[in-house]
């Protein structure tokens, strides 16, 4: 008997010191015993997808040239798109100290604020904002456009814009000599390409167009609301507008391409892999997506059948009484925040200083990142699709401003714009059930 | 050598009652000092996180305030009650629950009865069967997602290829799809627990059936479902409160939509916490949750009982 209890609390012993054995692990800080600097791990932890794509050589490219000198590594992972900002912001309101940056749309950031660090100090200080290759970065740098999207009315930084996405309007130029220059327009040539419509039209579907309930497509029907006079909130303010009859006009697009069965089939749960997935096929002439897609749907291996057929443009607008087109892009940033807990704070920030306006702006934006900094956009030798991005985003870039529930009056509108796309609603009970569930919303907060 | 006998016969009785005292005493509490480590991680991971879901959802908490909600009573509770999207996710989960756990039984028990009359290769049938069982449910959902894609997917073609015009995902067939994933999974939970249930029957009944001459419609209701009913009825009880949770695949492949259409108590509890950025609410839903399954486990576990 005694033997037995032996063995079993020998066994328990073994079990619970390999559970609690603490190795070394990333976060933690080594001697190194030639006397060199200190080193570090960081954890940059972003969403799969282009941007991580294009961050991963950068952040080889820091390990390899300057993690000895600096005395920091790099550890850049991703996790799933899906689910990824409530993962994110579990971790934060949990107070964990890993990862040390995380990776939010600016939606999410005034919500997000009690538990980012606010950069404006480590931007000012000349250590962190010199980078290992000798070079002082200044915030004038940064795109105005992207930099007001972090900033806050107490003059905060919560965050660093790594990437600027847009939707823009993909186009089989092969088909399509004149892209549409108004709405209306685009739901003409969108009947146009649709074999339903024309049997002898080359593609099956005249577009695709984001409808899952998500975020983004709402994003996407910005760009015909914005320019037909619709705002979410009132001018100066952050009450929301009452209805507008000019909403109307934009939300029956949406009516009128399900109604013509124009839209390829599955609107409802499309987002970026699918509309991606459309254009690809062939059997699509247009679609509004992100511009993130430009890398790989211009790739002949990833986009066999459309590689060299692909164009894209500013989206359609609606024409004014002048005769003038008025036009929207929304674009958003996706940023590098600080963890507010991290235990590498200086560290971090030396990273990210370097990867958001230094080498690591330049190699992230060759990799097919969109990194929103002069050098980059304006550049003479600038790589496409800047050359079109920068003047249009100058002229059409239009964000939504700061509201620490814009995500979830984002998520409203998105269920309305699905609810029009699937023949669930009007355009007119869209406009109304909108601004009337936007304002039921808040007034329960 | 009397003396070291004498010697050592007294320390052996020493050592002997030591061990004896000793022994009782770990013979008496040992199994207490087994599960000690066990119950403890139990009551912290399930306990202290119910208490904290009931405390959270007596409070405002939000994303900005969630270390320091204020008390609102039972206001989230008012809240769920009052909210048509919580009766209409009630309805959902209610439907989604009896197709696919009537679905599962009937087929579980008809794939054991069939697979248990194999003469060869059973343990070959019954490895592939319990597969879709071993894949993590968010596997399924991204599988499915791929497969369920208009323009690549297997599945998306077949569908078409028979004559359907209608996609998979749409508002109209959104609901069903999502209950054929979860039959196609977990059917074999059901098969499984049967199967198990068949091997362990005596074969003395069976033997009785073929002397009276029941034919085998006869003997399965007669004798093969009342003997395995009880095996049965812990599987439906386990699935019940697994198919009422339904939530992984469905957020993976619509999130709920289209225009809520597969919205059941679990995604609302999700959208309450992360699309209205209400923690309150998504608690107070779950406690509501808690309730209903321990309501209706309690009148099946009676219904075993009694039978």
């Amino acid at each position: 008997m005694l033997k037995k209890l032996l063995v079993v609390l020998m066994f328990i012993c073994l079990v619970s010191f390999s559970a609690f054995a603490r190795g070394e692990h990333e976060g933690t800080t080594s001697d190194d015993q030639s006397g060199r600097q200190e080193s570090v791990t960081i954890t940059v932890q972003m969403f799969s997808g282009p941007e991580y794509d294009a961050m991963v050589p950068t952040v080889d490219y820091w390990n390899e040239n300057y993690a000895e000198s600096t005395g920091i590594k790099v550890n850049c992972v991703a996790l799933s798109r899906v689910g990824y900002f409530e993962k994110m912001q579990s971790q934060l309101i949990a107070g964990l100290d890993v990862p040390d940056v995380v990776h939010p749309f600016d939606m999410p950031l005034p919500k997000m604020k009690p538990y980012l660090e606010d950069m404006k100090p480590y931007l000012e200080d000349k250590e962190i904002t010199t980078g290992p290759e000798g070079v002082t970065y200044s915030m004038d740098d940064m795109l105005e456009i992207a930099l007001q999207t972090v900033t806050f009315d107490d003059g905060s930084i919560v965050a660093l814009p790594k990437d600027m996405s847009e939707q823009i309007f993909y186009y089989r130029r092969d088909l399509i000599q004149n892209p549409p220059e108004t709405w209306p327009e685009f739901l003409e040539v969108a009947k146009k390409f649709t074999q339903s419509h024309n049997p002898s039209s080359p593609t099956k579907y005249g577009c695709a167009m984001y409808g899952k309930y998500e975020k983004w497509t709402f994003y996407s029907a910005l760009m015909m609301l914005w320019p037909a006079g619709y705002n979410m909130f009132k001018p100066g303010t952050l009450e929301i507008d009452n209805y507008n009859p000019d909403a109307v006009k934009a939300l029956k697009i949406y009516e009128e391409l399900f109604n013509n069965s124009v839209m390829y089939p599955g609107f409802e749960n499309f987002e970026y892999p699918e509309v991606s997935a459309a254009l690809q096929s062939g059997e699509v002439a247009m679609a509004i997506h992100w511009n993130a897609d430009i890398t790989d749907l211009t790739n002949p291996e990833k986009a066999p059948k459309v590689w060299n057929k692909i164009g894209y443009t500013v989206p359609p607008g609606w024409k004014q009484s002048d005769g003038s087109i008025e036009r929207a892009m929304s674009f958003l940033t996706i940023n590098l925040a600080l963890n507010k807990n991290s235990k590498h704070k200086d560290e971090s920030m030396k990273f990210l200083a370097w990867a958001v306006f230094g080498e690591g702006a330049k190699i992230y934006a060759e990799s097919g990142g969109t990194s929103p900094i002069q050098q980059v956009w304006f550049a003479d030798d600038a790589p496409d699709p800047y050359p079109f991005l920068a003047p249009a985003m100058t002229k059409y870039g239009r964000c939504l401003p700061q509201h620490k529930n814009l995500a979830e009056l984002v998520m409203i509108g998105s269920s309305w714009i699905q609810k029009v796309g699937i023949g669930e609603a009007t355009a007119e009970e869209a406009a109304e059930g909108m601004v009337d569930e936007m304002k039921a919303f808040l007034a329960n907060k | 050598m009397s003396e070291m006998t004498v010697d050592t016969k007294r320390k052996g009785r020493k050592s002997n009652f030591l061990q004896r005292t000793i022994g009782k005493w770990i013979e008496k509490y040992f199994k207490y000092l087994m599960i000690t480590p066990m119950t403890i991680i139990l009551l912290a991971i399930a306990i202290y996180p119910f208490i904290f879901a009931i405390r959270l959802s007596l409070t405002n908490a939000e994303t900005l305030n969630f270390r320091n909600p204020e008390w609102v009573g039972l206001t989230n509770y008012l809240h769920v009650f009052t909210s048509i999207q919580f009766w209409k996710s009630t309805l959902i989960t209610i439907i989604y629950v009896i197709v696919v756990l009537g679905a599962e039984i009937v087929l579980g028990v008809a794939l054991a009865v069939l697979v248990d009359r194999l003469f060869r290769g059973q343990k070959l049938f019954v490895s592939l069967l319990i597969t879709p069982m071993l894949i993590a449910p968010v596997l399924a959902g991204i599988i499915f997602r791929l497969e369920l894609n208009p323009n690549f997917g297997i599945i998306s073609w077949l569908y078409k290829s028979i004559g359907f015009k209608a996609e998979l995902l749409s508002k109209s067939r959104a609901l069903i799809t999502m209950m054929v994933i979860d039959i196609w999974q977990w059917t074999s939970f059901i098969f499984l627990i049967a199967f198990a249930g068949l091997k362990s029957l005596p074969a003395e009944p069976f033997e009785a059936t073929k002397v009276y001459g029941a034919n085998p419609i006869q003997t399965f209701r007669m004798v093969t479902l009342p003997l395995i009913k009880p095996v049965l009825m812990i599987a439906i009880i386990f699935r019940l409160m697994d198919a009422f949770k339904a939530y992984d695949h469905i957020q993976i492949l619509t999130r709920g939509g289209p225009d809520f259409s597969t919205t059941t108590l679990s995604v609302l509890g999700y959208n309450f916490s992360y699309t209205q950025d209400n923690f309150g609410a998504a608690s107070a839903l779950a406690i509501i949750m808690l309730i209903i399954v321990v309501v209706i486990v309690k009148y099946l576990l009676k219904i075993a009982k009694w039978k």
